[in-house]
């Protein structure tokens, strides 16, 4: 049997990512209702858009949606208004669409090895300057890191790399859960930079899960607002904080009161 | 066929059965105060291995002398079939069974086909139906243990698998490392045991044969002929397993089939 890695398929390319459209879409795991009836419209000239809602509120299992890695249950998502990812096929979707995990899982072996994961999968060359690169933009020193074993890092460390990882593969869109969570103030910094430049260089669009409200002012220009599997709000993030206190804003993540606690069940 | 057992013979061997029967109460022992939860099991094994092997010895004289290839080899698919039954019992998450027949029957049969066909084996059932029910037993553990090894890896590496697959990769490529440990457990302590053939193990064929007054040298390369075939068929068939099962562990859009491992 051959184990080897397999032989790229063709890329099946559509020109730039513009949008992403889900219509009502809802997931579910046997009888609980994670995502309810979905209807947004995700576009390029948003600029970066954030997700934001309580935990438990749906942002995880919408970003796995959007990288393929489960289908709705209901619903269909569109992307720029012609492929339905239902009709796409999965892995072509993900590369181009990529998600970075909210933990941080490594292949077993060095850096290096999990940087060019990604490029080995389409038998695309990644040279020893663009894997220095990617490091650089995640604020990890190539010299320091490259040869390291990957089960060996921090877990700041361990993130960073998987969002190297996620770069290798050179995404339209960027699916980011809590990228930053465990770094420091510095290398925040650092990687809320490379994000922006990405967008405005590159021309990736960026969606990204964050529990920081600072995080959410300072990087994204959109909001989506999660609260029990449904979208509370969708605003400019200036509209957003400007619309709303921060006590607001803390009721608004507070869990509604119970009606009569079936608010979790498919209805 | 007058007599099977003469009467000194019978008195002795109820003897040995019943001191041997000490060593059960030994592992019956062991099994209840390590809380194993198996004591049922193991009588189970026991009481019905006893049986069914005795009730062999029995019509093994007249599958012995079978000449008749087609018997012989429908007697095979049976013990491929009895084997993939029992394989089945201790695999929770799908029915193994069509795969384990499919695994078995293409494995064990094929080989015990190809030393057929080759000559290898004289073609008579005093050879084949013994030398056909190790390669398929042990065929048997084989795809058991790679059945059991990547689907608890599989469990444990989810997220592994979920980040690789999300990167673009095709599900084979997402388990190939679990793929290729699964296929070493079974295989690595069967080829050591290759490796300590003669000095420390006297297998049981050849033990056998020589009791049965076989030629010891014989004897001795037949054993090595069955070890080639025991391992030639194991692998064909924890290949056919793993095979099958990673189709049902993704959906046909390379994705995770969740649901299989949800409760
Ligand atoms: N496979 C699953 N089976 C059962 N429940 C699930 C499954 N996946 C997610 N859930 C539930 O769905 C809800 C949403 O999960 P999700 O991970 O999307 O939340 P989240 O908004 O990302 O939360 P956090 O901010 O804590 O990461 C949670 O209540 C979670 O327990
Ligand atoms: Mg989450």
């Amino acid at each position: 049997m051959q184990l080897n890695l397999e032989v790229a398929l063709t890329l099946q390319e559509f020109l730039s990512f513009e949008q992403l459209t889900l219509n009502d879409v809802s997931y579910s795991v046997g009888t609980t209702q994670i995502l309810k009836k979905i209807n947004v419209t995700i576009t390029k000239d948003k600029g970066i858009t954030g997700i934001v809602g309580p935990s438990g509120s749906g942002k995880t299992t919408f970003l796995r949606l959007l990288n393929k890695l489960i289908s709705p249950s209901q619903g269909e998502i569109t992307l720029n208004n012609s492929y339905q990812y239902s009709t796409q096929p999965s892995r072509e979707l993900r590369k181009k669409i990529g998600l970075l995990h909210q933990n941080p899982f490594l292949f077993p072996g060095t850096v290096k090895a999990n940087v060019e994961y990604g490029p080995q999968i389409w038998n695309i060359p990644l040279s020893f300057e663009e894997i220095n690169n990617l490091l650089r933009k995640v604020d990890l020193n190539p010299l320091k890191y490259i040869d390291r074993i990957a089960s060996d890092l921090s877990g700041g460390e361990k993130q960073r790399v998987c969002l190297a990882r996620t770069l290798a593969n050179k995404p339209c869109v960027l699916l980011l859960d809590e990228p930053t969570s465990s770094l420091d103030i510095v290398s925040e910094r650092i990687v809320e930079e490379t994000l922006n430049k990405l967008v405005k260089e590159d021309g990736i669009k960026i969606i990204i899960v964050t529990h920081s409200l600072e995080q959410t002012k300072r990087l994204t220009d959109e909001i989506i607002f999660l609260k029990n599997g449904r979208i509370e709000t969708q605003t400019s993030t200036k509209f957003f904080f400007s619309t709303y206190s921060e006590n607001q804003i803390i009721d608004l993540f507070k869990k509604e009161k119970k009606t009569n606690g079936r608010d979790n069940k498919s209805e | 066929m007058a007599e099977i057992i003469s009467q000194s013979e019978f008195w002795e061997i109820l003897i040995r059965i019943l001191l041997s029967g000490t060593l059960l109460f030994f592992l019956l022992f062991i099994a209840f105060w390590q809380q194993l939860q198996m004591t049922r099991t193991i009588i189970i094994s026991y009481v019905r291995g006893l049986i069914q092997i005795v009730l062999l010895a029995l019509v093994l004289v007249l599958i012995f002398n079978l000449r008749n290839l087609v018997i012989i080899y429908l007697y095979m698919l049976g013990m491929a079939i009895f084997s993939a039954l029992t394989a089945r019992q201790h695999y929770r998450y799908v029915d193994i069974l069509k795969i384990e027949i499919v695994a078995l029957s293409v494995g064990g049969l094929g080989v015990m086909g190809l030393v057929t066909i080759l000559g290898i084996i004289e073609p008579t059932g005093e050879y084949l139906i013994p030398m056909g029910g190790m390669v398929i037993s042990n065929a048997m553990i084989w795809t058991t243990m790679t059945s059991e090894r990547l689907t608890s890896d599989f469990i444990k590496n989810q997220g592994l698998i979920e980040a690789s697959l999300s990167l673009g990769a095709s599900p084979r490529m997402a388990i190939h490392n679990l793929l290729q440990d699964a296929f070493k457990t079974p295989f690595n302590p069967s080829i050591n045991r290759v490796a300590i053939l003669g000095i420390v193990s006297i297998p049981g064929l050849l033990a056998g044969m020589i009791i049965g007054g076989e030629n010891p040298i014989v004897a001795a390369v037949y054993q090595v002929i069955i070890f080639l075939m025991i391992q030639s068929a194991g692998l064909i068939a924890v290949i056919i397993v793993t095979y099958l099962l990673i189709n049902k562990f993704f959906t046909s859009v390379d994705q995770i089939n969740y649901a299989l491992f949800s409760n």
